[in-house]
């Protein structure tokens, strides 16, 4: 099983830096790459996955450059971007030939291949239908086949969930575990929830350099003792989502609201502290300019 | 293969402009027949029609075939007079023409005919000359064509089909290259707009093979229908008009293979023009291409190709040209190399654009300019193929 080593990299769009030194290995399991739209995890996606060259810096997988592995580095690799594409005339079935084809999927292999990922993913049933008439839960379920079609040792999926209703990002998450025990998956998600729940490790991003690393419990240790919460009333909520960082604001009835935030000190004389999540990490890494 | 076959099966898969391409071809066996039907010899007092009237005037020209003397030319005048157009009353414009094949070739390249649209009654005259000098490219002169004929030795013979042949061959092949340009301008464009550029990109074929594999299928797509129009009507035209007139001289039609030194053949002219359509049908597919790898939509990728077709074409050789004479000519700059030079080289600029290609436009240029015509050709596809994996590969 290879490692995907991140090697101080850089990116820049018209002299403005998206990605910033970023330094980071892949090993076997599933990493979630966390952070607010705009944060640069869809230019690290692209680069990782060989779309995008970075301006300085190296992405190794093992001991080789991707870039000079080229298609030996393509075929470990299966992708799902954040806008999928498809072509809506090609149905199901000639979708997912193509790019079987493409794979370098051995043709004896490929149908196989296809009604069991088709299966995986819940679509055997509309396998002849144009990709035109199918919902978009759907379409992303496609983009997930298509991506584990060449039974790639390294996965790379960009907000695979935007789309999904909730039983099907359940199922996704369910998925995606299984597949994360015998290659390197790299998920990117703004939806704290799904990489909570699917990540082993997790990197937070911010402006595009890297704010944090860890499993989940080592990432809420950085807020231990941090989160509270307090039952205020509405117009004493309103003041504290102004001066803290407010992961939740939950209304009690009879006048009464419960708020979660983050802060170093006892922000009212009611707090308590609470059990901090996933979520209240995230705030707080992203918490200067997002407040 | 496989791929290639599936690159093929997705250009091929736009059902609007295949129909487009069934119209076309439908149109150009109706041109192909209405054109035939509507044929009319008169020989010896006999008027024949249609198939009929072909045939007649194949086995008239078949009298004179060979090499053209004056004799012969004075023998049908002789015998047939000259030609004019039979104008009914109740017609605005005049459709047929008096006479037969021999006699019409004769009153319309060897008499004022075309200048003043009445019945010749002499041979064209040097003095003649001046009185059309304003109309240089409409007017003919005994010097210039009638006398090329005879000196030239060209050969007399029944080229009436050749003539139709090449003249829808050269509109159909014009026709073909814009259908092409909108079967092949998505071939690429199409993949940034639908946004499956990525998941291409990332896999195992997507940086090289699959490149290959959409040229190779839009190249194969064009050529094959290429092909096959060229075939269908070289098919109608013998099935017509028979193989007479293969022989004769190809300037019994087009003056511009009586040039210089050569008097083509009409089957070498024919191979000519092949080769100079097929090298259209091919840079076009090339340079849509480029244009479908750089465009990020479909519409802009046509537009833009479109564009450069017809009216780039057209500005280089219609007004690039001449304004760079009369620069030339005014700065005294033609009495040197390189005023010749600039000339000749965007003539051969000109040449090599897929709209005089498809006019088989290499024909009427200089022998020496072949080779480096065809070195610009494969500059052109070669140059357009290269930027074509540039622009794709970089993906954003």
């Amino acid at each position: 099983m290879p490692q995907l080593r991140l090697e101080n990299i850089k990116k820049c769009y018209k002299g403005v830096p998206v990605v910033k030194e970023l330094e980071y290995t892949f090993h076997q399991g599933v990493y979630g790459l966390l952070g607010a739209n705009g944060a640069g995890k869809t230019t690290l996606i692209r680069m990782l996955v060989g779309v995008l060259r970075p301006d300085s810096g190296r992405i190794m997988c093992g001991q080789q450059e991707i870039f000079r592995m080229g298609g030996e580095y393509r075929r470990m690799l299966g992708y799902l971007p954040q806008e999928f594409g498809y072509y809506p005339h090609f149905t199901v079935l000639r979708y997912m030939r193509y790019l079987a084809e493409l794979k370098a999927v051995p043709p004896e292999l490929a149908e196989e291949r296809i009604e069991e990922l088709l299966v995986q993913v819940g679509l055997i049933q509309v396998k002849k239908e144009r990709m035109k008439n199918l919902s978009g839960g759907m379409l992303r379920r496609v983009g997930i086949a298509q991506a584990l079609l060449n039974d790639p040792e390294i996965l790379v999926m960009d907000e695979p969930t935007a789309g999904l209703d909730p039983k099907e990002r359940i199922r996704f998450r369910n998925f995606i575990s299984a597949l994360g025990r015998e290659r390197i998956v790299v998920i990117s998600s703004h939806i704290v929830s799904d990489i909570e729940y699917i990540a082993d490790e997790i990197l937070l991003i911010k402006s595009g350099k890297q704010v944090g690393s860890g499993t989940v419990h080592q990432l809420c240790e950085r807020v231990n003792g941090k989160v509270w919460e307090s039952v205020e009333t509405p117009e004493s909520a309103e003041q504290l989502n102004l001066q803290f960082v407010v992961s939740s604001m939950k209304n009690m009835g009879e006048n009464k609201v419960c708020v979660r935030m983050i802060s170093e000190e006892r922000p009212t004389e009611s707090a308590v502290l609470a059990e901090p999540g996933l979520e209240d990490v995230f705030l707080f890494c992203m918490a200067p300019e997002e407040i | 293969m496989r791929l290639w076959k599936m690159e093929m099966r997705r250009i091929l898969g736009r059902p609007i402009l295949n129909v487009g391409l069934c119209l076309l071809l439908a149109f150009l066996v109706f041109a192909f027949w209405f054109d035939a039907s509507g044929s009319r010899a008169e020989i010896d007092g006999t008027v024949y029609r249609g198939i009929d009237a072909i045939r007649a005037d194949r086995k008239l020209a078949k009298e004179y075939e060979g090499i053209l003397t004056i004799d012969k030319i004075n023998q049908i005048v002789e015998r047939f007079g000259f030609s004019n157009f039979i104008q009914q009353e109740e017609q605005d414009f005049p459709r047929e023409r008096e006479g037969n094949f021999c006699n019409q070739w004769v009153t319309n390249n060897l008499t004022d005919f075309y200048q003043t649209n009445k019945k010749g009654t002499t041979y064209l005259e040097s003095e003649r000359w001046e009185a059309y000098g304003k109309h240089y490219l409409e007017s003919r002169r005994w010097e210039e064509y009638g006398k090329r004929y005879l000196e030239k030795k060209m050969k007399f013979g029944y080229t009436e089909g050749w003539k139709y042949f090449h003249s829808i061959w050269s509109w159909s092949v014009l026709a073909l290259n814009v259908w092409l340009v909108l079967m092949t301008a998505p071939v690429f464009s199409e993949e940034y707009g639908r946004k499956t550029i990525h998941v291409l990109l990332t896999s195992v074929h997507g940086k090289w093979k699959d490149i290959w594999a959409k040229i190779a299928a839009s190249l194969t797509v064009g050529i094959a229908i290429f092909l096959a129009l060229t075939l269908l009507l070289f098919g109608m035209t013998i099935a017509i008009y028979g193989t007479d007139g293969l022989g004769a001289s190809a300037g019994m039609f087009d003056f511009r293979a009586l040039f210089g030194s050569t008097n083509l053949s009409v089957g070498h002219y024919t191979v000519l023009a092949f080769g100079a359509k097929f090298a259209a049908v091919c840079v076009n597919i090339c340079v849509t291409l480029l244009f479908s790898s750089r465009c990020r939509s479909v519409i802009s990728a046509v537009v833009v190709r479109i564009l450069l077709f017809y009216p780039l074409a057209w500005l280089m050789n219609e007004v690039l040209y001449q304004m760079l004479f009369d620069l030339i000519y005014d700065t005294g700059a033609i009495y040197h190399l390189w005023g010749w030079l600039s000339l000749d080289i965007l003539s051969i600029l000109c040449s090599s654009t897929t709209y005089y290609l498809s006019w088989s436009a290499p024909i009427g240029a200089p022998s020496n300019w072949a080779v480096v015509i065809l070195f610009v050709l494969l500059i052109i596809i070669t140059g357009s193929i290269w930027q074509v994996f540039v622009n794709y590969r970089k993906g954003e």
